[in-house]
């Protein structure tokens, strides 16, 4: 249907209300009243703001709508909400109208129902309005996120299992000298270098994640090329494919704390070797070696002056000593040395020599005027420094260094390497002026050796003996007794050795020829003495054997250092065997070179001495270490006792497994038992030491991961939640006290008491219920032999 | 005594809180619940106040909740013609919408140049007290004479709710 209202048509879904200029309601729609709350509001007569609102404030606008100033004004999308589910919509359109030219103008408002477009258009907005809000946060949150990664001072890197980087932070790049899009998809091998045992751990997928392998240090290589030392830390992380994981990797630049710890042994090591070398020419290729394997070069040389230099013009360096590191072959740059020499301020040598310091160059190829600079360049060589050999400001000699990689000049080697450098021509100094001073001892030296030989004579045909003066006291006898016959010197001979003595003996006699012989007497005192003997025979012209003449010297003091360095040497190997278990060392020896295994039942255990630091600032570094020394040793006491393994010492931490590397089915009880030995030991140790040392224990069972990762020191450790609860049960424990785990104590409850500790807040894993081991539950037929009591 | 009605608008961009600060002012009701307004919604609310000479005057504010600003669709001026004032919301969470505050002025203004205006800092209570003196101090607006003043507020708590509605009517009632 359509009205027809003077000359408009009006199509049916649109209502409308004509108005006068007092906004008062002159004609309504039959449809109109239902855009009101009650029809009455458009009655004829009734002002149009009570029914809508919306008119308020914008009636002089009307009235310009009505004169024609103004063509028309709407308000679209008026919200009605008598149902707060489902709010209606409308829109009103003003408009001037006159019937005929004679009558007054009249405005009329046509009164839309919008409501279905309305909600159509609320449903869009409000799912634009949405994903915009997210998109906003998400995007906020990951600059936020980036920002924090960017300002870690630590290195960031993230790859894939594989290898591959995804992220970088700015730490990184600054590390590293490579830009993140130099970085980011490309491999990790590019800066930490090829089949890294760490790299080769997480392709194999063996970390969990929120495990982490922590202060590994790792050799990387700039862009520049210069070599760092970075300690890191790594883990994985899920990613949205089930089963691939990422491996972060941060990590902390350890360069400079390495090189100063690396510095210190070097210069250690110096001065104990050259405290034990003989001669000059013992000490240069320790201290080659030394230098080399310290403090990373890959050449060595020593180049030396003629003892006595008349001027400097008319003397040169020369070679006398080089060192080079096995994996390099220096072939061609080692010939071309053994031919040169190097005149004063000539080459680098030279120029040590003649500036009395150290000189250091970072790339000898870029250096370009040495005179082996190109021989060094097909070698590989980079990196140079020397330093002089000198006393007292005199220049001895010189020592260079090469190395394959560049290096930037380290000012604190350069001083350690002045330090090295004097105390080698101290050393030099000192050596030539004892040289001097035994030669010219030299034959009182002799006289001296001789006089300890004691000698004797035997006549074959009287068999009579005569001794020397020394004889009597070599054999512990007194010298003015009667002299003894061969048969009462043999009696003087060790049993085991006689025979021995004898045949040789008899056979000087039988055949004329000399001998030597090694051979051990006992004293009247019981003392056993080494002796060496030697016979000679005095012929007569028919070649008969007239007498024979023979020295005895004793040599026991030798022979026990001797015996003593064998057993030394046989301590250390066990030495080595305490830092590794057996098994594992066997593996190492045989030349596997990761060693990664799973346990899936260990119980591990962690003591801490309480207030150890307090200590240390209350009594002498000494005490406290002898203290700790036997608190340690006693744990290791325990340790075989109970047949456990002790994994390593943190400070004043002590830390030891059960089930690892051999398993067992006891592990948990055998800790337990250690346990309270432990706390046992310190009471005596306190009694001991009138100290009063406490200490905290931690105890957790559960699977890890144990294995030696290292390419330098070799140290097996165990990895693992199990470990870091364990060591957390620990750090929240009560001195005195042993905590463990829920865990732990489910398998030790029918052999051993507990008390609940209650819950405790465990960083990383939340509310924990712990237990206090208080001792073996009280049984008659006990038939363990370790009965504990507190 | 005829109550004088006053038209006033809520403007500002989507997801400010400009119906949740109408519906606490005027239900004392709030809802953690986004729900986009489109078009337009009239909310009336009697508000009493003390005049100059300590007589009680009562106005009835008309507050229109317009739809908020979004990337594809302005604030259609229209709407604020005949407002006598305006509160101009903008959520102290997101930047972008304290940013968009100069532009929301200059349309009110363009349409009711003697209109007043106030700025709320909506979401108060999702942030920092020192950031939000922060973001407090960039947002004075002292060379806009027809501003009166920039508040925190905060629809969920209720903090400062009352005061800029009745603040902006006391300062129309004055006029």
């Amino acid at each position: 249907m359509i009205y027809r209202l003077g000359n408009l048509v009006v199509p049916s879904h649109i209502d409308y209300l004509i108005l006068d200029r007092d906004l008062s309601i002159q004609l309504a729609s039959p449809g109109a009243g239902r855009f009101v709350e009650s029809a009455e509001l458009v009655a004829k007569g009734q002002d149009i703001r009570n029914a809508f609102l919306e008119v308020i404030g914008v009636e002089e606008i009307l009235i310009e709508v009505l004169e024609g100033q103004q063509e028309s004004f709407d308000i679209k999308g008026i919200g009605r909400t008598s149902n707060p589910e489902k709010p209606s919509y409308i829109d009103l359109y003003f408009q001037s109208y006159q019937v005929q030219e004679s009558l007054d103008k009249q405005l009329i408002v046509f009164l839309e129902d919008v409501t279905e477009r309305m909600q159509l258009e609320q449903r869009l907005v409000q799912a634009t309005n949405e994903t915009s809000i997210l998109v906003n946060a998400l995007y906020n949150s990951e600059k936020y996120i980036n920002g924090m990664l960017d300002s870690m001072a630590e290195v960031l890197l993230v790859t894939t299992q594989f290898g591959k980087i995804k992220k970088a932070n700015k730490a990184a790049e600054r590390l590293l000298g490579y830009s993140k899009s130099e970085l980011i998809n490309n491999q990790i091998s590019l800066v930490i270098g090829e089949d890294n045992l760490v790299v080769e751990v997480i392709k194999e997928g063996s970390i969990c994640e929120g495990e982490f392998l922590n202060d590994i240090e790792i050799d990387c290589r700039t862009k520049k090329g210069d070599k760092i030392s970075v300690s890191f830390s790594c883990s994985t992380i899920k990613t949205e494919v089930e089963g691939v994981k990422d491996a972060i990797y941060i990590g902390r630049d350890i360069t400079n704390i390495q090189r100063a710890q690396k510095r210190l042994i070097a210069q250690y090591i110096t001065t104990r070797n050259l405290s034990e070398c003989l001669t000059i020419e013992q000490s240069f290729p320790k201290v080659l070696q030394t230098i080399c394997e310290n403090l990373d070069w890959d050449v060595g040389e020593v180049w030396m002056l003629p003892n006595e230099i008349k001027q400097a013009s008319d003397s040169v360096l020369m070679c006398v000593e080089n060192w080079i590191h096995t994996p390099v072959r220096n072939g061609e740059f080692i010939t071309a040395t053994k031919q040169m020499s190097f005149r004063h301020g000539v080459g680098l040598q030279g120029r040590i020599w003649a500036s009395c310091s150290p000189h250091w160059i970072t790339d000898i190829v870029e250096e370009g005027n040495l005179m082996r600079a190109e021989i060094a360049e097909k070698e590989g060589l980079h990196a140079a420094f020397g330093f002089p050999i000198q006393s007292d400001s005199q220049v001895l000699g010189v020592m260079t260094f090469f190395s394959r990689d560049r290096k930037q000049v380290d000012e604190q080697l350069i001083q350690t390497a002045a330090v090295i450098g004097s105390q080698l021509g101290e050393f030099i100094k000192r050596k030539q002026a004892e040289l001097a001073l035994q030669e010219s001892k030299a034959n009182l030296a002799e006289a001296q050796a001789i006089a300890h030989v004691g000698s004797w004579t035997f006549e074959i045909a009287t068999e009579a003996m005569t001794w020397s003066e020394e004889m009597f006291h070599i054999f512990g006898l007194d010298p003015r007794l009667p002299e003894l016959g061969y048969r009462e010197f043999l009696q003087q001979i060790y049993l085991e050795d006689r025979t021995l003595w004898d045949r040789a003996f008899r056979q000087a006699i039988a055949e004329g020829s000399d001998c030597e012989i090694d051979f051990r007497i006992i004293r009247p005192n019981g003392s056993l003495r080494h002796l060496n003997g030697k016979v000679k025979c005095v012929l007569n012209q028919q070649k008969e054997v007239l007498r024979l003449f023979g020295t005895v010297m004793d040599i026991t003091e030798r022979k026990l250092a001797e015996i003593a360095l064998a057993q030394q040497q046989k301590q250390t190997e066990k030495l080595l065997l305490n830092i590794l278990p057996k098994p594992i060392a066997e593996q190492l020896k045989q030349g596997r070179s990761l060693i990664a295994e799973s346990f899936e039942d260990v119980t591990v255990l962690f003591a801490d001495i309480v207030g150890f630091t307090e200590l240390s600032a209350r009594i002498s570094p000494r005490e406290l270490l002898e203290s700790l020394n036997l608190i340690f040793s006693e744990f290791d006491r325990l340790t075989e006792q109970f047949e456990l393994e002790k994994i390593k010492t943190i400070g004043d931490a002590y830390m030891a497994v059960g089930g690892v590397p051999t398993p067992r089915p006891d592990h948990a009880e055998a800790i337990a038992y250690m346990a309270l030995e432990m706390l046992q030991a310190i009471g005596e140790v306190n009694v001991q030491t009138e100290q009063s040392f406490n200490i905290r224990i931690g105890i957790n069972t559960g699977p890890v991961i144990a294995g030696v990762i290292g390419t330098k020191k070799f140290i097996y450790d165990l990895w693992g939640d199990t470990v870091n609860t364990a060591s957390r049960m620990e750090y929240h424990g009560i001195p005195g006290v042993i905590q463990v785990t829920e865990t732990t104590r489910d398998r030790l409850q029918t052999t051993f008491a507990f008390e609940p500790r209650g819950t405790i807040e465990i960083k990383g894993k939340g509310q924990m219920k712990t237990y206090i081991l208080t001792g073996k539950k009280n049984s008659s037929n006990s038939s363990d032999p370790t009965t504990v009591t507190l | 005594m005829a109550v004088i009605s006053k038209k006033i608008c809520m403007v500002g961009d989507f997801s400010v809180g400009k119906t949740s600060l109408i519906r606490r002012f005027v239900d004392r009701q709030f809802s953690d619940q986004y729900l986009s307004t489109v078009g337009v919604k009239i909310s009336r609310k009697a508000v009493e106040l003390a005049g100059t000479e300590g007589e009680q005057k009562t106005i009835q504010l008309l507050i229109w909740d317009i739809e908020g600003q979004t990337k594809f669709k302005a604030i259609a001026p229209s709407y604020l013609q005949g407002s006598k004032g305006v509160i101009i919301v903008a959520d102290v969470s997101r930047q972008e919408t304290i940013e968009s505050i100069p532009n929301h002025i200059n349309l009110f203004l363009s349409v009711n140049p003697k209109g007043w205006m106030i700025i709320a800092l909506n979401k108060s209570d999702l942030i920092e007290v020192e950031k939000l003196e922060k973001l407090l101090q960039a947002t004075q607006f002292p060379e806009q004479e027809r501003a009166i003043v920039t508040c925190a507020t905060s629809a969920k708590t209720g903090d400062n709710v009352d005061l800029i509605f009745k603040n902006l009517a006391s300062k129309i009632i004055d006029a």
